[in-house]
């Protein structure tokens, strides 16, 4: 049937298209131009963070709408310890362990109050925001004015500071293959296949012997200091940070859409939405040059039409799943006599 | 029928101001199969949940051999040897029938060929093999109910609680699952059986609790309490014992 030649060959596929994108970056990149290859570690990048949000997002089914906390913390720990001196790559991995921290409390206190779905959302989005105002607000991490990095002219790997865009491209490259690494470990995982079903139904996993409390403050932990260090990657690339940006509403969402684009709970589909989300944000953007804000509505209305005609994203179209129709619950109550038709 | 297996002394549940599960009490012996009978609402699946941790009682305990598992949360009762299904029909959908099953069967074992091994052999004891690779979702109530079954199973119980394995289930398919309760009492697994169809519950029972309102108003040998005035009354009604 090809339907199941497709299920079973569909991931394959995607793997492919990836590695292929991967490829012809990798390959191109030294002729690259300074402004396509600005757009392509972007890009990079946000396929990176949907990665992280997948694990939290994805696979247990926690809907983070306010990723942007993780980052903004790996940002900031990263250019503020930075300017004390502090090597940046230990200032990446204290980001990511505050991030954890702070992904574990989160999971923890919206576990103990049964905090799910929208009002998980919301309460992360608050959390974003929060920082947001607190950080802009905060004159030991510069207030209004942000962070800016001291930069040593020259390139050094130890000083995560390169004097061109290319290292910046190879690194983030490294990073978003490394989280799809690990990404796809766990969705072949026991922990994997437990996120999956306390994403479905917590009361059948704990009967089935999941701990569904600890499982899913290990997933927001990990899906947090991955997140940061996304945040710590953008503070040594641009030097200079600011909240309104990196706690701002515009870094979580960029984090979501690709995975909705692409699949959710997936191994490729968070890579496959980035892949296909970069061309119709920057074709948008070039067409409506001279209208500030109608490339968003643009990119608004793709993402409205893929979320109706493809709920389950890309990897919905390579792993097709014909619609049946659900058997009803029959509401059977009265007893039912030895030798009845029914 | 030695030992008990599985003591439930004097559990108790309230919501607001109605007692779902009022001071019940009962015991299960080894290898046996016990029935519980009783109108909706009688507290039944309460009682399933105060028992399997889904809910903690507000008084009593329950005991499974010497270990007090009262209050425990139900993951940690599942890894008691206390396995249960839903009566509202819970597949992990999204998930493959065999990785439903895995889930439990991870309770055994951390290893992955290990767990899918167990997986197969419980998919097979509930006649699933067909279907193993299917999505969850995509199978007809029976099947499911099954598969509530086959996940149970995989957790390694000792006890097993079954609430409601035929309802909405079409009748050529009950003996079906009457015929895999008796398999299941055949594997030394002590049964707690949730039924409403008379049929099922005197064809694999060996004792019977009937409840009502949250207590329990007769229990004993299945014969007995089918007869038992009160049970008629407030459960199986004239035109039962009439038919």
């Amino acid at each position: 049937m090809i339907a199941n030649s497709w299920s079973r060959h569909g991931p394959r596929v995607a793997a492919l298209l990836v590695g292929a994108a991967a490829l012809t970056i990798l390959v191109t990149a030294p002729g690259m131009g300074g402004y396509l290859m600005t757009v392509v570690i972007t890009a990079v990048l946000f396929a990176y963070l949907a990665q992280c949000w997948n694990i939290v997002g994805g696979y247990a089914g926690r809907f983070s709408f306010g990723h942007a906390a993780f980052f903004g913390v790996g940002a900031y720990t990263t250019g503020v310890l930075g300017q004390h001196g502090v090597n940046p790559w230990l200032g990446l991995l204290v980001g990511a362990a505050f991030a954890a921290l702070l992904g574990a409390a989160l999971a923890v206190v919206s576990f103990r109050f049964g905090v799910r779905g929208p009002y998980f959302a919301l309460s992360t989005l608050a959390l974003a925001e929060t920082l947001r105002v607190v950080f802009t607000n905060w004159e030991f991490v510069g207030a209004a004015r942000g962070v800016m990095v001291d930069f040593s002219p020259g390139s050094s790997l130890a000083a995560f500071q390169f004097d061109s865009r290319l290292p910046y491209l190879y690194l983030i490259l490294g990073l978003a293959a490394a989280v799809t690494a690990l990404v796809a470990a766990l969705d072949r995982h026991r922990v994997g296949l437990y996120l999956r079903a306390l994403r479905e139904d917590e009361t059948v996993a704990a009967s089935l012997g999941v701990d569904c409390q600890r499982y899913a403050t290990y997933a927001s932990a990990l899906s947090a200091a991955l997140t940061a260090v996304g945040g710590a990657f953008y503070t040594q690339w641009l030097l200079f940070i600011e909240a309104p940006t990196v706690y701002g509403v515009e870094i979580s969402v960029a984090m979501v859409i690709p995975v909705l684009l692409g699949g959710v709970g997936t191994v490729w589909g968070p890579l496959l939405g980035s892949l296909a989300l970069a061309p119709i944000q920057e074709g948008a953007r070039a067409l409506f040059r001279d209208r500030p804000g109608a490339d968003l509505v643009v990119y608004g209305i793709v993402i409205a039409v893929v979320i109706i005609y493809l709920p389950r994203g890309i990897m919905g179209l390579f792993t097709p799943r014909p619609k049946v129709d659900q058997p009803p619950v029959a509401p059977v109550t009265p007893p039912v006599p030895v030798g009845a038709a029914r | 029928m030695s030992a008990a297996v599985m003591r439930v002394d004097a559990v108790r549940k309230r919501f607001g101001g109605l007692v779902a599960v009022n001071d019940v009490s009962f015991t299960l012996g080894a290898g046996e199969v016990l029935g519980v009978v009783g109108p909706n609402g009688a507290g039944k699946s309460t009682l399933f949940d105060l028992v399997s941790g889904v809910r903690r009682p507000d008084a009593g305990t329950v005991h499974v051999g010497e270990r007090d598992i009262s209050g425990l949360p139900a993951h940690r009762v599942a890894r008691v040897g206390l396995a249960r299904t839903f009566q509202k029909l819970r597949p992990l959908a999204g998930l493959s029938v065999t990785d439903n099953v895995m889930v439990g069967a991870y309770c055994q074992t951390r290893r992955k060929a290990r767990a899918r091994s167990i997986a197969a052999e419980c998919v097979e004891a509930v006649g699933l093999t067909h279907k193993a690779n299917e999505d969850a979702d995509r199978l007809s109530t029976g099947q499911r109910k099954r598969l509530e079954v086959a996940r149970a199973l995989a957790t390694g119980p000792r006890i097993l609680l079954l609430d409601e394995i035929t309802a909405g289930v079409d009748p050529s398919g009950v003996p079906l699952l009457i015929e895999l309760i008796h398999k299941l009492a055949r594997m030394d697994l002590s049964i707690v059986v949730i039924e409403h169809r008379m049929r099922v519950i005197l064809d694999v029972s060996h004792r019977l609790l009937a409840m009502h309102l949250g207590t329990v108003i007769a229990e004993g040998d299945p014969a007995t309490v089918m007869r038992d005035p009160t049970v008629i009354e407030r459960y199986l009604g004239r035109s039962y014992v009439d038919s």
